[in-house]
């Protein structure tokens, strides 16, 4: 085999022609799209569809909206709701969480690493969605593995479930799509655990510099998905609770007292949650 | 344009580098440097680029100036430079490269002046400031350091060229790898840190925290100055090296001489010297140091944590000169813990712009000796995190010595050699992809 003289330089070479002329083939077979109408070298495109494994869509309202079946049933949703009888929360002690279960995205999991409730159980990671609840290994089994949450609510039973999820897929999926995804989770871990109560947590803000700058992640959308999903509550055995009223600066925005990253609670600001907790309590 | 960017490294770089070698003469391919640097930074900041120019031609008349005037016109020149540049530092919007330029431009003026500078003809003096691998962020390269270049035409040495551009790649390849592998990896355990908030980490994780920092810092930085440098050389150019191991020094002086080199040699050469140096005496030495560091911590940034930074290093620096760094010469080892414990420390007020923070930052780094208590600390935090970053730390650990990145620079010709830079080529790359469809970066929540 004849020795190449610049090795380093021709494999580059031809790995880049390679990688830019696979790249602009998806791009222009548009099994690859990125957010923007701006055209990116190749290997932006060949990138992302290494990471998905296959087509890759922006994740925009739009698309979603031509991918996606109307799922919701039109005769459910011009059903007037019936009358939900008010919620009587109780005053309750850290007791109360010994058979609580916390399942939710990184919120959840500073909650876990910050809250000082030790007592309860957590299933939470960063990057949860709806979408993703139940597909996701992150549930501690009885053999010692990971499970999904559906496994691990086949094995155990709580008396009540903390449910917090929404900021990541609001970049994804639209309204509609997410308020019924939702409500099918909440159907589901109701018929899992029948007895437990489960408290719908709303979306935690961001603050408004974040808020401000992005376009997706903004406190406009949280509060309307927010309102979707309290009313999911029936206020007997679901919930809906939301903890912005402790940390929000009284224009809809998360504090930045209580914020470094705008998006994220700093551990010390925990204890006030755990509060709000404890003042909403449900003793049947 | 970023050098870690895709549009950068797969389209601009390659066809520059076929225009500028399909020149024949050495002039046309300094106009083609010159082009590509205009083009380079208006695709950045079209904004600034009257000011580029500006500024590019007001540094040609003073060159021409001080060479027939002297001493005044030197003087004129280089306060107008400098005052353009505190103007610009101070005011809210900073000119992205405005630092590099003008100390580029100064220590043109101050060579001119000493007359260490041979022959220059327009279009050198032009392509020695419009010159896009160093313009941005250096490294500050001297004038003499730019003539020492090898230009080959094409047909004329063809192996040559060859050569320097596949050196050169291997180059800007540590250097990306440095950048999006280590650094960028890195720089999320101190996001994270902050996250939190200093008062919740415990000790071992505000250790690694600033280690980490640490890193992050250099890899950055080092990354960046390796993509500049390797792009040089691809282009005929030798730049000075801007880092030599600096986390291996045995003093604070030493490691400022083996950190940001040329920012370094730039403020003794056109600062530290001219006031005198260490020639007149101990008062006068340490003096001028603090003159030195004063306005080296300013130059970061107008801030009391900044000056806090200067005063630091100077502390330590006004000890060595006195007595210190004999005792650290004496007793092994102990030179190396000194750094590796005072360097990470004294980056705690380089990063932290509130001093709320820094002083938290101290009271849980030193916690056990002042029994402070941290509020909510999650026990077990720096295990968590460990697990996290502890590849990033290691490789940065083993990159801090200088044995890998030798191996990479000098041995790319050979087939292990070449798949490992092709290796860190397309995972760097891969990873700024994956970045790119996500409007929130690295932001999962």
């Amino acid at each position: 085999m004849r020795k190449l003289k610049y090795p380093l330089l021709f494999l580059l070479i031809l790995s880049m022609l390679i990688v830019e002329g696979f790249g602009q083939y998806l791009h222009l077979s548009n099994r690859v799209q990125l957010t923007g109408n701006v055209i990116q070298p190749g290997a932006a495109y060949v990138g992302l569809f290494c990471k998905s494994g296959g087509n890759v869509q922006p994740e925009t309202e739009e698309t979603w909206q031509a991918m996606v079946q109307p799922e919701v049933n039109t005769e459910e949703k011009e059903e007037n709701a019936e009358l939900v009888p008010e919620a009587q929360f109780t005053t309750v002690d850290a007791s109360y969480f010994d058979d609580a279960l916390f399942i939710g995205d990184s919120r959840m999991v500073g909650m876990h690493d910050y809250s000082g409730l030790d007592n309860a159980t957590y299933y939470a990671e960063v990057g949860l969605t709806i979408y993703s609840l139940f597909d996701d290994k992150i549930a501690p089994l009885a053999d010692g593995s990971m499970g999904t949450i559906e496994q691990a609510l086949q094995e155990r039973q709580f008396g009540k479930i903390y449910l917090m999820v929404g900021i990541n897929e609001l970049g994804t999926g639209t309204r509609e799509r997410f308020l019924e995804t939702y409500r099918a989770a909440v159907e589901k871990i109701h018929a899992l655990q029948p007895d437990a109560l489960i408290f719908i947590q709303g979306i935690l803000y961001v603050t408004e510099s974040r808020s401000q700058s992005d376009a997706y992640i903004n406190n406009p959308n949280i509060m309307t998905r927010n309102a979707d999903i309290a009313t999911l509550a029936d206020n007997k055995q679901i919930f809906y609770i939301d903890v912005n009223e402790v940390y929000s600066d009284g224009n809809g925005n998360l504090s930045t007292e209580y914020s470094f990253d705008n998006a994220h609670l700093k551990g010390a600001c925990y204890d006030k949650w755990v509060t709000f907790l404890m003042e909403h309590g449900i003793v049947k | 344009m970023d050098f870690g960017s895709l549009p950068f490294i797969i389209w601009f770089m390659p066809v520059f580098l076929c225009i500028y070698y399909a020149m024949r003469t050495e002039q046309a391919k300094k106009i083609v440097l010159v082009v590509g640097t205009l083009l380079f930074y208006s695709i950045s900041c079209f904004a600034w680029l009257p000011h580029l120019l500006g500024l590019t031609f007001f540094a040609l008349l003073a060159f021409g100036w001080v060479r027939r005037k002297g001493k005044v016109a030197l003087w004129i020149s280089c306060l107008a430079f400098v005052g353009f540049l505190i103007w610009n530092k101070t005011s809210d919007t900073l000119m992205p490269g405005i630092s590099f330029i003008v100390f580029t431009i100064v220590s043109f003026l101050i060579d001119t002046y000493q007359k260490k500078v041979g022959k220059v003809g327009f279009w050198d003096c032009v392509s020695y400031i419009l010159c896009f691998p160093k313009l941005i962020s250096g490294p500050i390269a001297r004038m003499e350091q730019m003539q020492n270049k090898k230009i080959y035409l094409m047909g004329e040495r063809q192996v040559k060229i060859g050569s320097q551009i596949e050196s050169g790649v291997a180059c800007f390849i540590i250097g990306l790898g440095y950048k999006v592998l280590i650094s960028n990896q890195l720089a999320g355990l101190w996001h994270e840190i902050q996250t939190i908030g200093f008062v919740s980490v415990s000790t071992p994780l505000a250790w690694m925290g600033i280690f980490g920092y640490s890193l992050q810092l250099y890899f950055d930085f080092q990354g960046y100055s390796l993509m500049a440098i390797g792009i040089g050389k691809m282009l005929g150019y030798t730049f000075p090296d801007n880092f030599d191991s600096p986390y291996l020094s045995k003093s604070i002086s030493e490691f400022y001489r083996r950190w940001h080199i040329t920012l370094g040699r730039w403020f003794r050469d056109y600062v530290y010297i001219p006031l005198g140096g260490s020639r007149k005496g101990t008062l006068f030495t340490i003096c001028n140091l603090f003159v030195v560091w004063l306005l080296t911590g300013l130059w970061h940034g107008f801030g009391w944590n900044f000056v806090l930074w200067g005063m630091f290093l100077f502390f330590w620096i006004a000890l060595e000169k006195l007595f210190l760094k004999k005792i650290l010469d004496y007793i092994p080892f102990l030179g190396h813990i000194y750094i590796l414990i005072l360097i990470p420390l004294s980056w705690v007020f380089f990063a932290l712009p509130d001093m709320a923070d820094i002083q938290m930052c101290f009271l849980r780094l030193f916690a056990p000796l002042v029994h402070h208590e941290g509020i909510r600390v999650a026990a077990g935090d720096y295990l968590k995190y460990g697990s996290m970053y502890g590849p990033f730390l290691l490789a940065g650990i083993f990159f801090a010595f200088p044995f890998g990145e030798q191996w990479l620079k000098r041995n790319y010709r050979r087939p292990i050699c070449v798949l490992l830079l092709l290796i860190i080529f397309w995972f760097s790359v891969y990873q700024i992809s994956i970045g790119l469809n996500n409007p929130f970066m690295y932001f999962s929540f």
